[in-house]
Formats: structure tokens, C-alpha cells, sequence
């Protein structure tokens, strides 16, 4: 069910109209014959474009979450620049019924914002999110906390969840230095979908030191490499300078400079050579992670990890090659699933992650401090430092 | 004493993936039908999902003959047919068969364990298993006593709590029926313990694995609302039923030595029972939870032989209708004594002598052929003091909090409402959450989660041995009534009904009535 765009009507009517809309859905009585619908709601999904065009092409993957996530979505494209105007559709997003029970439905809600609407449409979102229900704000682009579209819709969401690849790493940083000054009643939890992306890589790298002999190593790490989709020369991406920070807050490296160029630190002093390397040939999303290499070695013990994205796939090949006080080499090879190609597991994913998030406060914030430092490229050939396969 | 071992610093605040350690997996029994059906689909969707380890390596062990290739290929087809993730991920499965092996032997065959020994050692250093190893017994519980002393004797038990200096772990799950009563559950606990200290072991319930049944503990302990109420005061009793619709299956022989009370309520119905009666525990520590619910079996009433027959019914089933088909009767199921006095069907009145639950019964009834698959808890509330209203039927329905296990899991609060018009007309209505339709119905199976806990040295829905011990001594009253009246020949009912009239009569001399589930 559709309402029919009037950009002519006023905010006031628009919702009201798309109020008896979603009345309508489930007031009236079914087709005989039909499938019967159930309505189900945990939490108001609000997500807001920079664009109509970006909005639009979020509603599939939206649909696709609330299928699995009941939910009253709204996904509103904001056109700041274009006449005032504001237009709206309705809809129910049915899955398949099991057995005799009804179909599972969700609410979507789609709006188009334009002109000074947008500055407004914050209050609109409001009246048309359901009751008792948590909010979580996914908010698609550059993110300035004193917007004033997010800052009423982040002040009013239990969770929010940013894309640093769309915005950057700095703006999300800024978000979670804004949700941490919040009170505790009303503090947001902050997620991204880059850092959600690099969930398994955080997993495989933590799995070269499990084993006990080589927990030692983790405090030992003398280089990491790591190369991302884009030309030789390329600013750090978001996924690569998350990492960065990642294993950084973990690993308790410090940040500093020579020359310009990033030099790390560890607890004990010793440096750690850190490298960014582009690969143009990859096939990855712009700027995506397409490897990462970890070195480290203490007395007698060496350690050379690499996980490799797979050309073809959401896979990845995870190698640890570690030498002991034989000298003999041991080798282990483990093909692992990424699983988070598709924008709507991606999201999905995140939206079942624990609200609050210590690690990505503290590695956002450690990845915006390196500023303009840039990391140096030991060859930009993609295949630095790490175990031969 | 050596140093605790340092954390794995890169693991610190992942909230996400929940792996194990490295580890080898044994399989005892591994040419069986839970192997086939659960174990290995559940392994292959723990490495779907990443939740497996970088080192990692199952090993099946059977007396039938056969390669490592055509154990692969069997496990392969039984990960296709019965993964709740369909079709199967070759590049998952690729990666996952690698580390899958068979080694052929018998549990009383003491070069089994020689030949197993030697084939993990390979597979730590090939798989980078460390020397950890779970094993699994999926045998029949008189296999328990020499796989256990096999493992002793071969030194492949590590000593208890080395893995926190860096060491080497080992752990053993047991499949149900541990034990067939009271003493064979103790004598079995012995030999266990003669190998491995009770921290190692790990007694499959696998309803405790259900996402449902680890939810009740949430339901009651993460929301005011339920608590207050959940008492003497306020509830009137409480049913609890495990129903099936299904007969024995081909499971004649095995059935005909264990029944629906050794097979369902000693174990699943008195976990229930357990989680609905506890006190909040401490923690949500293995011990703390299971702390609480030994107290519960240690505060039901032990039912003396003449109280037996008033508080316990047994019945088995006759020819029926199950879902539009004729069904035969128990005894005319393959291997089945045509005199068979098994109970398939058994309801129980039990009371939990304690402060919070002082008079109220708990019914209990589990059996097979029964009307529709259901397990559910019904906590059925008080009347009210006193009416103002009419009800034209007689009486206003005490509310009912239902909590489903299967199918279509949720929660249901039944309550009474006016219906809308001039007139004051009341009627029951459900509050109905429905977790498929809230999260989604492609939740892990029970053996995912219990298996990855084990993996862990997570024992919290494990079974400890004086829990075990409790549920048997509890039921070891009802079977001593029983064979004290010659074991009787148990009512007959019809396949498709709920049971028995005498299981009616049980609780309309209460003045109750079972739910219709």
C-alpha cells in the first residue's frame, strides 16, 4: 500500500495520512483464502540518506533486516537544496508464514524530506515511531554532531549506527566523544558497519596468539602490514585505520612521528614497523581491507601471521607460520567465511552486537588522534612481510 | 606452581565471535544416528559461523572398518540433509573435512585407545590441536565404564585445571540416560570420576541447549514484573508437559529397557521443573545455577509407595488417529513384547516442600502418541477473591503464563478481557511473543551451543553428578512403587489423545484440569 507523493501537502497532513495508512494495514479484515499477517515490532529502525537516490537504494536492504528483525522502519532522503516538500509511503514487509501461523510483518515507512523540511524532519520521525520500543538511528554519510537532523534523532536513539567508509573515521570519533558527554540514562550506544566488517579480521588476528607458547608474542609485535583496495599512495582507509587502532588499544602501542611519517611504539619502547599497502588490483570495495600481516618474535620464537582476502568471495585464507627453538617451521592454513559483503548482514549484524562497544570508543578514537600521519608502503606489491603461502 | 596464563590481549572486548579453544573432538559412537543428525551438523555450523577454533579436528571412532574419505563423504551427505543451513558451503566444508578422521575400534578393545592416541598426536601437530581434546560418548551408558577406563589407562586424560597455566585440557560429554536409577548413576559417576575430575565432565541435557529453556532464566531474573508474583502466594500450580506425537520410531528395543520416565522426565521434565522452582542464584556461574537447582530436587517430596499410585499415572498407547493417520499400538511396534507393560505415557503430582512453593503442585506428564508435539510450562495463577463480574460459562479462567518450548517457542499470558459492546461480556485473550517472530527463526540448535560450551569448559547447562543423582533418587521411588505392585500392566489410551483417564482423574481430584496445550 502506497500513499501517493503530494509534495503540496504540509508535513502535518503527510503524517497524518501515513498514521491511517498504517492503520489501514492491519485493520482490515483478510482476503478469504489469504494468508493471515501478524504485526511484529522490536525497535524502531530509523535510517537517514544524505540523498533521496542513497535512501532509495537503502529500502531493499532495509526490508531484508526487518524480515529478520521486526521492526517499524523508516528510512528517510534528505534534499536540503530542492522545494519544500515532504512525501511518504507505506508499507507492510510480510516474510513467509510457517506451517499454519501467520506471516510475520513489519512496518516500513519511507520519507522524502526537501527544502527546509529537513531541518524539521527530526519531529516528524518522532510522532511516527512506535511506543516502548527502542530506536536506533543508522545514519548513511558525513556526520556533524550539531546537525540538526541527527542531534535530536541521536539524543532519542538507544543505539546509532554510523559508516566511517561513507563519513570518516574522525566524524565517528566525534560521535563517540558526543554520545560519552551524554548522561548515563541517555547515552547512545555507538556501532559502525566498518567496524562490524572487521569483526572477523579482529578474530583471526586475535587467534595467532591463542596458543599458549605464542601468548607471549602478542606483547612482541615487531611489524604489521596492511593493504586495502586502492592505488599506491592512497590515504589510509576506514577499515585499515580502525584496525590500526584496534590492535593498537589492545596491543598498547603508542603513536608518534618522524619525518612525518607514523612510527609505533610499544609498552617496552620497541618500535613496531607499520606499513599500508595498496592493491589496485583487488576486487574489493574501494579502500577495503584485502590483507593483513602480523610479525612478531621473542628469544627464540618467531611468529608470521597473514590473513588474505580471497580474490573471488566474502572468504578469507588465514595462515600462521611460527618457529621454534628447533627451527622447524609450523605451518597452519584455515579457509574462514567473511559474511558481511551484503549491506543487509552487514547491518543485521550489527544491530545484534551488544549496544555499547569499549573496543571501537577506544580504537576511533586512537585512529582520528594519528591526524594527517600517514603510513609508509614497504613496496605497495601486496605481499610484504608475510608467510609464504 | 606454575603462572597463570596471560590472556590473549587481542581477545579482550571481541563481542562478537565466540570460539574455543583449539581442540580435537572424539566422537565414541561416531557411526550413529546423533553423529549423523546432530553432532556433525552442529560442528560444521559452528565453523560456518566462525565459532570454531584455527586448530581444530574431529575424529570419529566406531567398530565398522572404513577410511577417512568415506567417513567424510557420510558426513558430508548427513551435513546436507540435516544442517538448518542448507545448501552446504563448500568452501566451508572443504576447509572443515581436513581436519575430520576415523579411527576404527571397539570401547572394550584396549588397542582402540593405543590407535586413538597415536592418531591425535598426529593431529596435533598437523591441525595445531595442542593436545586438547573433547570427547564425546555417544554409546550406549554400559560402553561409559570402559571408554573412561580406556582413556585413563592410555594417558589421555589431562589433569583438571592445567589449562590455566598453558597446559593441555580434557574434557568428556556424556549422553543421556546417565543411568538407568539411582545406584547405576552413582556406579557410572564413579567410574567416571576414577578418570576425570567432575569439573571435566559434561552431562548432556540437550533441552537445557534450547534457546526457550536458557531463556526462562532471563524471563524470571531479568524482569520485575514476574517475580513477586512467582510463589505460593499468587500461583495456584503448575503443569509442565514434554508431548510427542511421534511413537517409538524403530526405537522398539531401546524403548522397552527405558520408558517415557527414564526417557523424558527424569532428565528434560526435572530440568524444568528445576529452572521454573529455583531461587535467583548468586551468579550465573555453572555452580551457582546449578547450586539452585539441586536444592529444588532436594526440596521435592519424596513420594512414599502408598502415595505412588495416587500421584503417579502411567499409560501406554493403543491403536489411534495422530494427525489424520491410523497408528499402531506400542505393542504391535517393531520389537516390542506384544505384552510389553512400558509406559509410554506418565503424569506426575509432585510438590516442592519449600517456602516459595509450599502446596503448590507441580504436574508433570510427558508421553508419545500424544494429541500434538508440545513441550510447555503453564504457571496457572489464583483465582480472583472475589468476582464483580458475570461470566455467562461460570467463572473467570485463573490467568495463565505459558512458556513453550517447542514448537513456535514464545511466551503467552492469558488473561480476561471485556469484549467490546453494551454489554459486559468477558473473555480470555493471549498476550503471544512469538521468538521466531521477534528474532528471527534461524536460531542455533541446542547442540551448537552446548557443544561450543563444552568446547569452552562452560558447564552451566551441564548436568553435575548430585544433580543427576537427586533426579534419580527422586524417581527411584515411583519405580520401587511400581515393581513393589508387580509392575502392573499400565492403562491403555488411545494414539492421538492426551493421555490416559485416569492422568484426568489425577488432577480433577484437585480440582483441576490439564491445559490443552
Amino acid at each position: 500500500m502506497s500513499a501517493a507523493a503530494d509534495p503540496t501537502l504540509r508535513p502535518a497532513a503527510v503524517l497524518a495520512r501515513v498514521d491511517d495508512e498504517l492503520r489501514a494495514l492491519w485493520s482490515a479484515p483478510p482476503v478469504p483464502g489469504a494468508t493471515p499477517r501478524a504485526r511484529a515490532c522490536t525497535m524502531n529502525l530509523v535510517v537517514v540518506a544524505a540523498t533521496p537516490a542513497t535512501a532509495a537504494a537503502w529500502v531493499p536492504v532495509v526490508d531484508e533486516v526487518i524480515l529478520s528483525i521486526p521492526a517499524r522502519a523508516i528510512v528517510v532522503g534528505l534534499d536540503p537544496d530542492a522545494p519544500n516538500g515532504l512525501e511518504a509511503a507505506t508499507s507492510a514487509v510480510c516474510g513467509t508464514s510457517e506451517g499454519d501461523g501467520p506471516a510475520v510483518c513489519s512496518e516500513r515507512i519511507t520519507l522524502t524530506a526537501r527544502g527546509t523540511v529537513c531541518e524539521r524532519i527530526a519531529s516528524c520521525i518522532d510522532t511516527l515511531c512506535a511506543t516502548d520500543v527502542p530506536t536506533t538511528l543508522v545514519w548513511l554519510g558525513r556526520v556533524h554532531v550539531e546537525d540538526p537532523v541527527f542531534e535530536p534523532l541521536a539524543r532519542d536513539a538507544q543505539r546509532i549506527v554510523l559508516d566511517a567508509a561513507q563519513g570518516s573515521v574522525g566524524s565517528l570519533a566525534s560521535v563517540v566523544t558526543w554520545a560519552r558527554a551524554r548522561p548515563d540514562w541517555g547515552c547512545p550506544g555507538v556501532a559502525d558497519l566498518v567496524w562490524t566488517r572487521l569483526a572477523p579480521w579482529q578474530e583471526m588476528c586475535a587467534r595467532m596468539f591463542d596458543e599458549p607458547r605464542l601468548r607471549e608474542l602478542a606483547a612482541n609485535v615487531t611489524g604489521v602490514t596492511l593493504v586495502q583496495a586502492s592505488p599506491a599512495g592512497a590515504p589510509t582507509g576506514a577499515e585499515a585505520a580502525l584496525l590500526l587502532g584496534w590492535l593498537a588499544t589492545r596491543l598498547g602501542w603508542r603513536a608518534g612521528a618522524l619525518a612525518g611519517k607514523l612510527r609505533l611504539q610499544r609498552k617496552d619502547g620497541a618500535s613496531v614497523h607499520a606499513a599500508l599497502c595498496g592493491d589496485p588490483a583487488g576486487k574489493a570495495t574501494p579502500n577495503a581491507l584485502v590483507a593483513v600481516r602480523l610479525e612478531a618474535s621473542v628469544r627464540d620464537v618467531r611468529l608470521r601471521g597473514s590473513i588474505e582476502r580471497e580474490k573471488a568471495g566474502d572468504a578469507a585464507t588465514w595462515r600462521l607460520e611460527t618457529t621454534g627453538p628447533d627451527g622447524e617451521p609450523r605451518r597452519l592454513e584455515q579457509h574462514v567465511r567473511m559474511q558481511l559483503s551484503a549491506p543487509a548482514v552487514l547491518l543485521e549484524r550489527t544491530l545484534h552486537r551488544p549496544i555499547r562497544d569499549g573496543a571501537l570508543a577506544e580504537s576511533a578514537t586512537w585512529a582520528d588522534e594519528l591526524g594527517g600521519e600517514e603510513l609508509a608502503c614497504g613496496g605497495g606489491d601486496g605481499n610484504v612481510g608475510g608467510p609464504n603461502p | 606452581m606454575a603462572e597463570p596464563l596471560p590472556p590473549n590481549p587481542l581477545r579482550r572486548g571481541l563481542v562478537e565471535d565466540r570460539t574455543s579453544d583449539a581442540c580435537a573432538v572424539v566422537i565414541f559412537g561416531a557411526s550413529g544416528d546423533l553423529t549423523r543428525r546432530k553432532l556433525m551438523p552442529a560442528l560444521y555450523n559452528l565453523a560456518w559461523s566462525r565459532s570454531l577454533p584455527g586448530g581444530f579436528a574431529v575424529v570419529g571412532v566406531s567398530r565398522r572398518d572404513k577410511t577417512d574419505e568415506a567417513f567424510r563423504a557420510e558426513m558430508k551427505e548427513a551435513v546436507s540433509s540435516f544442517s538448518r543451513r542448507k545448501p552446504i558451503d563448500q568452501a566451508v566444508w572443504n576447509d572443515f573435512e581436513r581436519g575430520i578422521r576415523w579411527v576404527r575400534g571397539a570401547a572394550n578393545d584396549a588397542s582402540t585407545y593405543e590407535t586413538l592416541k597415536s592418531h591425535l598426536e598426529q593431529i596435533d601437530t598437523e591441525r595445531g590441536t595442542r593436545g586438547n581434546r573433547l570427547f564425546y560418548l555417544a554409546v550406549p551408558p554400559a560402553e561409559f565404564g570402559p571408554i573412561v577406563e580406556g582413556l585413563r589407562a592410555t594417558h589421555l586424560v589431562a589433569p583438571a585445571g592445567e589449562e590455566r597455566t598453558g597446559g593441555a585440557w580434557t574434557r568428556v560429554v556424556f549422553e543421556k540416560p546417565f543411568g538407568h536409577d539411582l545406584a547405576s548413576a552413582r556406579a557410572l559417576n564413579d567410574a567416571v570420576a576414577s578418570a576425570f575430575d567432575e569439573s571435566q565432565v559434561f552431562r548432556i541435557d540437550h533441552y537445557l541447549g534450547k534457546e526457550t529453556v536458557q531463556n526462562l532464566l532471563v524471563f524470571r531474573f531479568a524482569n520485575s514484573l514476574f517475580e513477586p508474583i512467582w510463589g505460593r502466594e499468587h500461583v495456584d500450580h503448575v503443569q509442565i508437559t514434554v508431548a510427542e506425537d511421534i511413537g517409538v520410531e524403530g526405537r522398539g528395543r531401546f524403548y522397552e529397557q527405558t520408558g517415557v520416565t527414564r526417557d523424558i522426565v527424569e532428565n528434560h521434565a526435572m530440568q524444568l521443573l528445576c529452572l521454573t522452582a529455583m531461587e535467583p542464584p548468586v551468579s550465573l556461574a555453572a555452580d551457582a545455577v546449578r547450586d539452585e537447582k539441586v536444592k529444588v530436587l532436594r526440596s521435592l517430596r519424596p513420594m512414599e509407595r502408598s502415595e505412588v499410585p495416587r500421584n503417579v499415572v502411567r499409560g501406554q498407547y493403543g491403536r489411534g488417529g495422530v494427525r489424520g493417520e491410523e497408528v499402531p499400538a506400542y505393542r504391535e511396534e517393531p520389537d516390542v513384547s506384544a505384552e510389553s507393560r512400558i509406559e509410554t505415557f506418565v503424569s506426575l503430582r509432585c510438590f516442592v516442600d519449600n517456602w516459595r512453593w509450599s502446596g503448590v503442585p507441580f504436574y508433570v506428564r510427558a508421553g508419545k502418541r500424544l494429541a500434538r508435539r508440545v513441550t510447555e510450562i503453564a504457571v496457572v495463577f489464583r483465582e480472583i477473591p472475589h468476582t464483580l463480574f458475570h461470566a455467562a460459562d461460570g467463572g473467570i479462567t485463573p490467568n495463565t503464563l505459558a512458556v513453550r518450548i517447542q514448537p513456535d517457542e514464545g511466551i503467552a499470558l492469558r488473561f480476561t478481557s471485556k469484549e467490546p459492546g453494551q454489554q459486559t461480556i468477558l473473555r480470555d485473550v493471549a498476550m503471544d511473543f512469538r521468538y521466531g517472530a521477534a528474532f528471527g527463526s534461524n536460531t542455533p540448535e541446542a547442540y551448537e551451543r552446548l557443544l561450543l560450551d563444552a568446547m569452552r569448559g562452560e558447564a552451566t547447562l551441564f548436568t553435575r553428578r548430585d544433580e543427576v543423582e537427586a533426579q534419580w533418587a527422586y524417581i527411584d521411588h515411583v519405580f520401587q512403587a511400581w515393581a513393589a505392585d508387580g509392575n502392573l500392566p499400565p492403562p491403555i489410551y488411545p494414539a492421538g489423545s492426551w493421555g490416559p483417564e485416569q492422568a484426568d482423574d489425577m488432577l480433577a481430584r484437585d480440582g483441576r484440569r490439564w491445559r490443552k496445550p
